[in-house]
């Protein structure tokens, strides 16, 4: 069985992000990272890797040189291959034009089952791996909490998070599931991993940019969120004068009482 | 002239650092309040195979390079001190001589085991009339047949009330001074061989210091750890760089967890209507902090980066301790000033990282020894 993972890399939680003049683009300290829904993803192919013979995990990432440092990320985990399918030196990409190009290269690619997070931390778009889905006309489930191979019937179930509720579906495979915090805890990798991820070289594939759909998509500039107030420590010597003090600043200042 | 770590440092960086974070650091003050070894802490990190940092693969190791290794030092301590002293022992001091010297036997008996986290290590310098003057070392190996007993007390030892072997330092020829130096394994459970009183420290709790008692302890000659009788402080040599290196490198871990802290501190505590990181008088304790923090990065890994180029690193190494050292020794104190009061409670971690930081005043020489030593270098031997 062939399980892909699709992995992005993005800027650590605490890099910093600078606006350029104009919002004309993002200054990003070069602190990069396996995206958080990515690597539960990596965790679960690995899971079962683990519980199932004959079981090949691939990663396989879209981006510039530094989409590398997930796919070690992803190694150090556990993963059998890494393919790069190298992109431009450009910060951001379109959610469209990723999942062609990575739906181009798994469509060489044997592959019963792709896995991906159900967004990435940076843009949030959560769009990749439904489009993927769409352009290799196979089903989409997720956000997932919780995956069964049913390998004798070929196929798979998946509980979905739908916020207040759960969905238990079922689907034939090939098939393409986001994977949703919960799914499987990323583990920490172990020594002999973090080597594998260091001394890692990636099988490369030129990405296949011809006949990308277009959708119209255009980054038009970057905007500064507004900026949240200051924290206030509420002084007292005990519980009850603190509390007071609480009482003062919501109705004073804060005007809410 | 490249200062940039290769991309595999990184990684490997951030590896650790992840590892820390999630397993290390969410147990640091507890750690610290209980005073007791975290022996589930240790089983599961040990099961993540760093113990083995600096031996080759074919042990279990990753025949790190030594800026790598002082990596590993730094964010295994920025987690915990406590934690951080006793992997160390068996990542290195512990398990040093074994490794350069032990029989087959002997690494398959202690030195594999330690680096799997099976058996935890440890090395005995220090008595109660030597410390920094290793000639003074009054415990005796005395030849016994095929072996050597061993008679002595040492004092000051990591690990040592929990270890499953020593290291031990003991002169064969009393009076001698250096030149009747040298190295013994002894393994629990050998007669005469027993953990001595506890030492209650300041800080760096968690790790079990204490005294070892050796007894009339029998050992067989392959114990003696070094091919040549007498050479015990030329062996030392070979690792003494590294030492204090890695405490310099430790030294950058307490640093910046303790300015990690003061800076969200400055950030978040308002005063007179502001963050107080507003204010000059803290920006420009964070601004000297950060810029004295970079300076003993950048000496700790020079130094370490001579030792991966073969080159002599005997001042670099002791500047980049006893710098790294001070300068934490001064950051830990700002912070506390940054808490106010809250600096001076239990209940934050500036107080612990204030205590911890005395700790690396001693070991790898203490800053008087090598100012001395660094003096005697550069001015000549007068």
């Amino acid at each position: 069985m062939d399980i892909f993972v699709l992995v992005k890399t993005v800027p650590e939680a605490e890099a910093r992000m600078e606006l350029l003049a104009q919002g004309s683009g993002l200054r990003v300290e070069e602190k990069w990272e396996l995206n958080f829904f990515d690597a539960v993803a990596v965790e679960q192919a690995i899971r079962m890797k683990e519980t199932m013979p004959g079981v090949t995990v691939t990663a396989l990432s879209y981006g510039p040189r530094s989409a590398l440092e997930g796919l070690r990320k992803a190694v150090a985990m556990g993963t059998d291959r890494a393919i790069h399918l190298e992109g431009p030196e450009l910060p951001w990409a379109e959610p469209m034009e990723v999942a062609w190009i990575l739906s181009q290269a798994l469509r060489k690619e044997q592959h019963d089952l792709i896995l991906c997070g159900r967004k990435a931390t940076d843009d949030e778009a959560g769009q990749v791996g439904p489009m993927v889905a769409g352009f290799l006309g196979v089903p989409y489930l997720g956000p997932a909490l919780s995956l069964e191979l049913e390998k004798s019937q070929g196929a798979i179930q998946v509980v979905r998070d739908l916020g207040g509720a759960r969905e238990r579906v079922r689907c034939p495979l090939p098939a393409v599931v986001s994977a949703q915090k919960g799914l499987a805890e990323p583990r920490v990798p172990t020594i002999q991993g973090v080597m594998k991820g260091m001394r890692l070289q990636p099988e490369k594939m030129s990405p296949e940019a011809q006949k990308i759909p277009g959708s119209g998509w255009s980054l038009r500039g970057f905007l500064q969120p507004p900026g949240r107030p200051p924290v206030c420590l509420v002084e007292g010597q005990d519980a009850v004068s603190k509390a007071r003090e609480l009482l003062r600043l919501l109705r004073e200042e804060a005007k809410v009482l | 002239m490249d200062f940039r770590l290769s991309p595999e440092q990184e990684f490997f960086q951030r590896a650790v650092a992840e590892a820390v974070d999630r397993m290390v650091t969410p147990l640091a003050q507890e750690i610290d309040e209980k005073d007791q070894f975290p022996w589930e802490l240790w089983r599961e990190f040990a099961a993540l195979g760093y113990l083995g940092i600096r031996y080759p693969e074919e042990l279990g190791g990753m025949n790190a390079d030594k800026v790598s290794c002082m990596l590993f030092y730094e964010e295994l301590t920025r987690g915990s001190v406590g934690f951080a002293q006793s992997v160390i022992m068996n990542a290195l001091m512990g398990t040093h001589f074994l490794y350069r010297f032990g029989s087959q036997s002997i690494r398959e008996r202690c030195l594999i085991p330690a680096i799997q986290g099976q058996k935890i290590a440890t090395i005995c310098f220090t008595e109660d009339q030597s410390g920094s003057d290793l000639a003074a070392t009054r415990t005796t190996a005395t030849r016994a047949g095929q072996g050597w007993v061993i008679q002595g007390t040492k004092m000051w030892i990591t690990n040592g009330p929990l270890c499953d072997f020593a290291t031990v330092l003991a002169t064969t020829q009393p009076g001698s001074g250096m030149k009747g130096l040298n190295f013994f394994l002894v393994e629990k459970g050998t007669p005469g061989f027993s953990p001595g009183q506890v030492i209650h420290k300041l800080g760096c709790r968690g790790t079990v210091t204490g005294e070892l008692v050796f007894d009339k302890v029998s050992i067989p000659e392959e114990n003696l750890l070094g091919g040549e009788l007498g050479k015990g402080m030329v062996y030392l040599g070979e690792i003494l760089n590294e030492v204090r290196a890695m405490t310099g490198a430790m030294a950058l871990g307490i640093s910046r967890a303790a300015f990690d802290e003061g800076l969200q501190y400055a950030r978040k505590r308002v005063a007179f209507g502001n963050p107080i990181g507003a204010y000059q008088l803290i920006r420009a304790k964070i601004a000297e902090m950060a810029t004295e923090i970079q300076a003993a990065r950048l000496m700790v890994h020079y130094a370490a980066w001579r030792m991966d180029q073969g080159l002599d690193c005997r001042n670099e190494a002791a500047m980049a301790k006893m710098f790294a050292t001070e300068v934490c020794l001064k950051v830990v104190d700002e912070v506390t000033r940054i808490y106010g009061a809250n600096g001076f409670a239990q209940e934050y971690s500036p107080q612990r990282f204030f205590r911890d930081a005395r700790f690396l005043l001693y070991g790898g020489g203490t800053h008087e020894i090598l100012k001395d030593f660094l003096g005697r270098q550069i001015v000549g031997k007068a």
